[in-house]
């Protein structure tokens, strides 16, 4: 029952984790919050609409990116990809506290934005990922 | 985690993919664990003993003295 072919591979983790962690740059590149007044462009309905069309497209990636961990879906991947995610969620946390701190904010260091936190949560993930798939998972 | 996988396979000369195959398994996954990366959960390890006909402790060795 010599099977030559295999299903599960980390590469397209590897790929994806390669491609996000310069994502996170552009992400870091967001400035702080903008104060200045945007005069609405759309009215409520065409927002409404285009943030529906906007959840459904991400649904649809989402769904996507599921059928990508489930082919991953055995034990080394997916151990490998929880242990970053809990590092990822440390890391944030930690961050975000030490960055929004006011005797830092004091010193000219403006406050976090959105897109910031989530380029530490991508990159803190990636980077997690990296150091568990050289270094390996060690029971 | 000491093990003789790498032996075991050379043994039958199959390749990291051909036994990731067979283990299900991906051949990055077989890879850590011949290198000493990665420790096998007890089903997966239980697999390989079947796949090699041989008890777990032939194959893997934890390095406990019993002390």
């Amino acid at each position: 029952m010599a099977r030559s072919s295999y299903r599960y591979t980390t590469t397209k983790l590897d790929i994806l984790f390669a491609f996000l962690a310069p994502v996170s740059i552009f992400l870091f590149a967001d400035g702080p919050p903008k104060n200045a007044e945007i005069p609405p462009v759309f009215g409520q309905y065409v927002m409404a609409a285009i943030g529906i069309g906007a959840t459904l497209l991400f649904s649809l990636i989402a769904t996507k990116a599921a059928d990508l961990d489930r082919r991953c879906a055995e034990e080394y991947a997916f151990q490998m990809l929880a242990n970053a995610a809990v590092i990822a969620v440390i890391t944030t946390m930690f961050t975000h506290v030490i960055w929004d701190m006011s005797v830092l904010n004091d010193m000219g260091l403006p406050k976090p934005s959105s897109g910031q936190i989530i380029g530490v949560l991508v990159l803190s993930w990636a980077a997690g990922y990296a150091i568990y798939r050289i270094r390996g998972i060690k029971s | 985690m000491k093990n003789r996988l790498k032996v075991l396979r050379a043994e039958r000369d199959w390749s990291q993919a051909e036994l990731a195959g067979r283990l299900d398994v991906s051949r990055q996954a077989v890879n850590a664990i011949e290198t000493g990366k990665y420790d096998p959960s007890l089903p997966l390890a239980f697999k390989i003993g079947r796949l090699f006909s041989q008890p777990i402790e032939e194959i893997f060795d934890d390095e406990f003295d019993g002390e």
